[in-house]
């Protein structure tokens, strides 16, 4: 029974870590899939152009 | 160091995050006797740090063989940092993170103060303590004036020796360094792995809000390094006396660093107190243990309550200027309600938004980064997309595992850094305040790289991570406002280290000309006077590169003590508001206050002669006399 258990929430833990990893790529597509991350990086690209320009 | 040698420490991290804590009590403790003494000057400051470095030294009696040991805990640290970067992406990480560093370094030299809190107050109180040597309210406004200022006094070590503003901006950039390796104690006392806890701490240095505020003089990030310190001692598993003294003095730094400190340790405390208690009554029995929170109560104290004595002292109110109520009943009277004003003002339609969602929603939002700009004052996200896409799952994930296997260690861990969190739960959603929480991300990415039972499972988090990093890094280092189109950099680049003034920037684009043009009146030696009619409060423009000039304030609700200290001070110039009384005063005065310069707000004038009391009335538009001190 006690082994029984123990395998039960083995597996139960499998579960949520493979839970966790959808829960990363869903969380990854809500961050980068927007406009507005869109904007972020148009933004950062034009600064480090700008850095680069201003140092080179 | 020779200190925390003899506490015998369990780990590097420990020994380095303990000596910091000591420093910083050593420069408040100074810092708060010679301000009430009003010998806040840099031989007393020198001498007296010097008297208590050599008072320990004494009590700590060190052998010769000893005297090398700093050098050697550097060294053993390096060897361990190596042992650790075996691991490939715990090494790019580290790189990245000692490149971000260097290039935040930069930055923070070549930039002058922009921060608007710095040029307000922050850095205000510090040129105000280093010109008059003590640690009188802040003037024009007793709002901001009367905040708790510990952090404040260690800003101060980095201008009152070489009396320069160039390392203002650089401030913080210590306290990453400190948040870095109390975030990796607190890792390992919860449980986790060593390679893990190192891979999961070297993250927060790429945390945007952190790099926001990294090169400004605000103080949030300072305050939750303190707290992740504090946390660090606090939750040792085998915990000793002084592991609650370092924790309470931590605490300290906390409370008197910040009016939402207390709050934030008081939420600590208390979580920490009701999971321990029964442990540590176990462990040492009732009469120590009450001796124990005896010890840390009087570390708290030691650094954490000197403002709220002076305020209760000086303006009969602990905690001003916030009112403090039971039911009706007004306890100290104040200015300003417990919640935050500026919150509406400052977040315009996005606070109707968000404040209509429950807690956990609000936070969820906040911490989606849903700007596209990352503010140094983040008001809305900041925590970045380490945190939001790894970290957040990670933590929920490894709650619940704690939770199936009862690993109850580390769920304490979480509480205690869950509780300063929800104790200033209306404020929560605005990451800056809330920095120290990223920690809890940490802690469940570290936990869930234990239950990977593969080696490549946990590589790919690991290389996540890494690249999550990076895209955070590269993403948010701009500072908004200030980076738009470089012309800041080009500008400083171009005029060179005797330009690297706050003026220079002048937050807000319609004041720039005119404290540039005033900028070269600040002369050494010279005097401004101000008054509250200066409402732009933009006093660190004021004051020249070597803080060599003074400046002088006085208030015009009295014109009396207006004119004697006008008269006193024998000021160069003066600075004054167009629509405050004052203006009328000197206006019609040409023959003793030239204009030099003026825009639709403020007038600057040159006080041509002494203004002696003889012969001078207030006068106002009309030539009408109000006011004949004579």
């Amino acid at each position: 029974m006690k082994r029984k258990m123990k395998k039960i929430r083995l597996w139960f833990i499998k579960g949520i870590l493979c839970l966790m990893w959808v829960a990363v790529v869903y969380q990854a597509v809500v961050y980068f899939v927007s406009p507005v991350r869109a904007e972020s990086y148009r933004l950062a690209v034009e600064y480090w152009r700008g850095m680069w320009d201003v140092l080179f | 160091m020779f200190v925390t040698k003899r506490l015998r420490l369990n780990s590097i991290a420990d020994t380095f995050v303990a000596t910091t804590i000591i420093v910083i009590t050593q420069q408040v403790f100074t810092g708060w006797v010679l301000g009430f003494m009003g010998r806040l000057f840099v031989v007393e400051v020198f001498f007296a740090n010097f008297a208590i470095s050599t008072l320990l030294l004494v009590i700590t009696r060190p052998k010769r063989f000893e005297w090398l040991e700093p050098f050697r805990l550097i060294r053993s640290s390096f060897r361990t940092w190596r042992r650790l970067c075996k691991r490939l992406d715990v090494l790019l990480l580290s790189v990245l993170d000692i490149l971000l560093l260097i290039l935040l370094f930069i930055r923070g030299l070549i930039y002058p103060p922009y921060g608007w809190d710095d040029i307000v107050y922050h850095l205000g109180e510090v040129g105000f303590m280093l010109q008059d040597g003590n640690l009188a309210f802040l003037p024009r406004t007793t709002i901001v004036g009367t905040y708790p200022r510990d952090i404040e006094l260690t800003y101060l070590w980095n201008t009152v020796f070489i009396h320069h503003q160039i390392f203002l901006n650089c401030q913080q950039i210590p306290y990453i360094l400190l948040a870095t390796l109390s975030c990796y104690g607190i890792l390992r006392k919860a449980g986790c792995r060593r390679r893990a806890s190192m891979l999961s701490a070297l993250v927060f240095p790429t945390i945007p809000v952190v790099i926001q505020q990294a090169t400004t003089a605000y103080i949030d990030l300072a305050l939750s390094a303190c707290l992740l310190a504090g946390i660090n001692f606090l939750v040792q598993k085998e915990i000793r006396l002084w592991d609650v003294i370092l924790g309470g003095l931590a605490l300290g730094i906390v409370a008197g660093g910040k009016g939402t400190g207390v709050m934030l340790v008081g939420g600590t405390a208390i979580v920490w107190f009701i999971c321990r208690i029964r442990g540590i009554v176990r462990e040492v029995g009732f009469k120590r243990f009450i001796a124990w929170i005896a010890a840390l109560l009087i570390a708290l104290l030691l650094n954490g309550a000197w403002m709220y004595v002076r305020n209760w002292v000086a303006l009969g109110n602990p905690v001003h200027p916030f009112i403090v109520k039971i039911g009706n009943k007004v306890i100290f009277k104040g200015q300003l309600g417990l919640e935050v004003h500026a919150s509406r003002e400052l977040l315009g339609q996005d606070y109707d938004k968000i404040m209509g969602f429950p807690l956990p929603a609000r936070l969820y939002y906040s911490w989606s980064d849903p700007k596209p700009r990352i503010a140094y004052d983040s008001r809305l996200g900041g925590f970045g997309p380490v945190f939001f896409t790894l970290m957040l799952p990670s933590a929920i994930a490894s709650l619940i595992i704690a939770l199936i296997l009862r690993r109850w260690r580390f769920l304490f861990v979480n509480a205690v850094l869950a509780a300063p969190l929800l104790s200033i739960s209306s404020l929560a959603f605005w990451p800056r305040f809330v920095i120290f929480f990223t920690a809890a991300g940490m802690l469940g990415f570290a936990f869930i790289q234990g239950y990977l039972r593969r080696a490549q499972w946990c590589r790919l988090l690991g290389f996540i991570a890494l690249t999550l990093a990076f895209v955070s890094s590269f993403l948010y280092f701009r500072v908004p406002g200030i980076d738009d189109g470089l012309t800041g950099l080009k500008y400083f680049l171009e005029k060179g280290p005797n330009y690297w003034h706050a003026s220079q920037f002048a937050i807000g684009g319609v004041y720039k000309d005119f404290f540039r043009k005033i900028y070269q009146y600040e002369q050494p030696g010279t005097t401004i006077f101000i008054d509250n009619t200066f409402t732009n409060l933009r006093v660190m423009c004021l004051w020249n590169l070597d803080f060599s000039n003074r400046l002088v304030y006085a208030r015009t609700e009295d014109p009396e003590k207006w004119f004697s200290t006008l008269q006193d001070s024998k000021p160069d110039f003066l600075l004054i508001g167009i629509a405050g009384e004052s203006y009328k005063w000197v206006n019609n005065d040409p023959e003793r206050f030239e204009l030099l310069e003026e825009n639709r707000e403020f007038v600057f004038y040159r006080v041509k002669s002494p203004v002696t009391r003889e012969g001078y009335a207030f006068q106002d538009d009309k030539g009408s006399q109000l006011n004949s001190p004579t």
